[in-house]
């Protein structure tokens, strides 16, 4: 299981993000804890922007085209990395982007998602055994 | 020399023009990875991010230092996801500010 919380997503105060904390081992074989937003509207596993990247040192892989909300495509640099989810590590990509640390619905993927959407309210992201019939 | 997004974009949709046609016989809807350094490439079923990962892993299995391109077969522009809109927001903003300041 793991465990967030929700609190303002801008400077002003406005709006509202899910954010849990996440284990991520880099190129050094070293674990680092990384505050990260949940949004399920990111199809990818997750996105550092690129002086975390840089600092925790993943393994590259190559560049990968991206779209933006608004349609446009640009291009991301892709890493591999391992992360700590459910107590078991897992492969992932990390894609370098300019905004703040985020995970989207490819990590979620056999999970269940919870969120009291207020400020202060819980989010806990429960490991679920996806039904046969599906 | 580090190559940048562009180049590598450049040098991976070259490679892939050469086999284009192979692939668009053989493997229409498939993903192919390419290694810019080589041209060596590995292709597979596309179901998501996910067969990137694994495909990129069998090309890298190979070719350890492997920079890679990807393309869907046939399908046209390739996405290896969808950003959000928080993403993109503070992404334009970021574009903003680095243009400004």
């Amino acid at each position: 299981m793991v465990n967030g919380q929700v609190g303002p997503a801008r400077e002003d105060g406005t709006g509202l993000e899910a954010r849990i904390t996440v284990n991520i081992v880099g190129a050094n074989l070293a674990f680092q804890t990384l505050e990260v937003v949940v949004d399920t509207g990111y199809t990818g596993w997750m996105s550092l922007p690129e002086s975390i990247v840089n600092e925790i040192g993943f393994d590259y892989v190559g560049m990968r085209p991206a779209t933006l909300a608004n349609g446009q495509t640009i291009r991301t640099a892709a890493y591999n990395a391992g992360l700590l989810w459910h107590g078991q590590p897992v492969d992932v990509v990390v894609q370098a982007l300019d905004s703040k640390p985020m995970v989207g619905a490819e990590l979620l993927s056999g999970s269940r998602l919870t969120i009291d959407w207020w400020d202060g309210g819980e989010v806990v992201i429960e490991e679920q055994r996806v039904p046969a019939s599906l | 020399m580090e190559r940048t997004g562009d180049e590598i974009a450049a040098i991976g949709k070259k490679f892939y023009e050469g086999i284009r046609e192979e692939m668009e016989a053989n493997h229409w809807g498939e993903l192919v990875v390419i290694d810019i350094h080589s041209g060596d490439y590995e292709v597979g079923e596309y179901e998501g991010p996910r067969s990137d990962m694994e495909i990129t892993k069998r090309l890298r299995r190979r070719r350890p230092n492997a920079n890679t391109w990807a393309e869907l077969v046939g399908e046209g522009q390739y996405s290896f996801a969808r950003l959000s809109t928080q993403q993109t927001m503070e992404y334009l903003a970021s574009k903003k500010k680095g243009a400004n300041g």
